[in-house]
């Protein structure tokens, strides 16, 4: 028989994306059986996160600090405005080293079907960031999906009478791959999206 | 184009089957529930990414096991192509020349087949969806990319509905509305371009199938006017919301669109004879493997699946001097002498073991 208290840490993990019932109890089991003091490392780290990280009440991105680094950093171009759909987007981006401009989390992409609306991608505090920060060009970086196509097309109506310049992230060949493997839609994007030598 | 080899394990009936195929295809006989159609299913299935006969995989499954596979070697213009299967307690990997395949119309683009079923006097009878299936599975056939708009146009459709059961914002639904504009008249109009060169080919086909001179038109009756702009088309979609709120989905597009089929002027479900709607659905499909040829420049492989059995023998004949002699063709029939002026190998399906007669 299983203990209450396990099967109770096993139906938390199957909670997580991703693991399904089997994985949280084999991750379960690993929790209980490995070193007592990893175990309770992983566990006061996941409350310690949860009570210490928030979302930046200027761009919505999730920090520990109100307003988050990136909005308090007076090196940043205020002039560029890079919209994700999360933080790990952010994390991407600040990765290439190429981007020096703000950010803005919507959090979601726009989905009726999963109750996903304005609201919900923060489109009311875009708006406040936007009054409040004189943004020269905003760039929509967002899955090429019905669902990031839908909210950058929403953003850019909302925006039309705006002297905001706004771009997306082209869609193409991904670098270093070989054409041959590529699928017909990539090439025809690639294609259509082709740049000048 | 043809299919070389056929290996199939716990595929319906057949525990394991391996046969080498030669260019020309072959007229395959056997008793009622030997697995002719099976085995034309599974050949299709290479083509299709499923089953040809609605079939879920798990009822392809072999009685009392809960896995399948099979591998159907192609040629298309002397390259070869291998294409594996393997299903396992609902889970299904599909590779082609070894790499597994994440999207369907990759498929479409190298195997083409062109199935004919008993089943398929429904296209004529039946209700608009299977027209609207027919129409899409042809122009897929040979623009790969209209699967890919197709399935778009379904993400943004049911998103759309999802809105509609909902307490929206006006703004949030002028997005959908836009965007579902913008990919119904994509479909559309890809749907018009193909129906106007499709109905010429057509023609052409059923007055040679059947020696008359009946008109056959396909009239595309769209719930959308997709020949307004986008702006009055979303116009149109704003005069309707009340309604299309109240019932809770959407009322127009693609999705809801009818392909009428006409002989001389008048609805073919309702005026058509039995003898006429048989030929109707013969040339559909001819015409849809014509088309192939003359865009894509391959003769994709015919299957019936014992569909001439119920016409008369001059009918047959006909039918058979239509077809080009480059189509690798596949027949499988109780009665193989009706078929005799096709000219095929002759192979009898008896126990799981195929042999030459």
């Amino acid at each position: 028989m299983l203990s209450p208290k396990f099967r109770k840490l096993q139906e938390c993990l199957a909670g997580l994306p991703g693991i399904g019932k089997k994985t949280a109890g084999r991750l379960a089991m690993h929790i209980i059986t490995q070193d007592k003091a990893k175990s309770h490392d992983i566990a006061e780290s996941i409350a310690d996160a949860v009570d210490s990280i928030c979302n930046c009440s200027v761009c919505n991105i999730l920090s520990e600090n109100d307003p988050c680094l990136v909005c308090t950093d007076t090196d940043r171009d205020n002039r560029l405005l890079c919209v994700v759909e999360n933080t790990q987007d952010v994390h991407l981006f600040e990765e290439i080293h190429s981007f020096k401009g703000r950010y803005f989390v919507l959090g979601h992409l726009l989905s009726p079907m999963h109750g996903i609306g304005p609201d919900e991608i923060k489109f009311g505090l875009l708006s406040k960031f936007l009054e409040e920060n004189p943004v020269e060009e905003m760039i929509l970086a967002l899955s090429p999906s019905v669902e990031g196509e839908t909210t950058m097309s929403f953003i850019a109506e909302q925006l039309e009478t705006s002297s905001i310049n706004l771009s997306r992230l082209s869609t193409g060949l991904p670098f270093g791959s070989n054409l041959e493997y590529a699928n017909s839609i990539t090439i025809a994007n690639a294609f259509r999206n082709r740049t000048k030598v | 184009m043809y299919i070389k080899s056929l290996s199939l394990v716990n595929y319906r009936n057949f525990e394991r089957f391996t046969y080498t195929f030669d260019q020309h295809g072959c007229l395959i006989s056997g008793e009622n529930g030997s697995g002719k159609s099976n085995l034309l299913e599974a050949i299709a299935y290479s083509a299709y990414g499923k089953s040809v006969r609605h079939h879920n995989d798990s009822d392809i499954v072999r009685f009392g096991v809960n896995h399948f596979f099979f591998q159907a070697g192609f040629v298309n213009h002397d390259e070869a192509y291998s294409f594996d299967i393997g299903y396992e307690n609902n889970r299904k990997v599909i590779k082609l020349n070894g790499a597994i395949l994440s999207r369907m119309s990759e498929l479409y683009k190298h195997i083409k087949v062109v199935y004919f079923s008993p089943d398929d006097i429904s296209l004529v009878n039946g209700t608009p969806r299977l027209r609207r299936s027919f129409i899409d599975t042809a122009i897929a056939n040979t623009d790969w990319e209209y699967l890919y708009k197709l399935k778009e146009y379904n993400q943004i459709l049911q998103q759309r509905n999802a809105l509609l059961k909902s307490d929206f914002e006006e703004k949030h639904k002028q997005t959908w509305d836009t965007n579902f504009c913008t990919a119904s008249i994509t479909i559309v109009k890809k749907r018009l371009e193909f129906i106007s060169k499709f109905e010429k080919v057509f023609n052409r086909i059923y007055s040679e199938i059947t020696d008359k001179e009946e008109e056959i038109t396909f009239n595309y009756k769209a719930t959308l006017q997709t020949n307004l702009s986008q702006r009055d088309l979303e116009d149109f979609l704003f005069t309707k919301e009340q309604r299309e709120k109240e019932v809770e989905h959407s009322l127009f597009g693609p999705h809801l669109d009818e392909l009428i089929i006409k002989i001389n002027g008048k609805p073919a479900r309702d005026f058509a004879s039995q003898g006429q709607k048989r030929s109707i659905v013969i040339a559909l499909k001819l015409a849809q493997a014509e088309l192939i040829r003359l865009i894509s420049d391959e003769y994709p492989i015919l299957m019936f699946d014992d569909i001439l059995s119920e016409l008369d023998n001059e009918r047959t004949r006909n039918i058979i001097h239509n077809i080009s002699k480059e189509h690798q063709i596949f027949i499988a029939t109780p009665n193989a002498d009706h078929y005799k002026d096709f000219d095929l190998r002759h192979l009898e399906l008896k126990n799981e073991n195929i042999d030459e007669v």
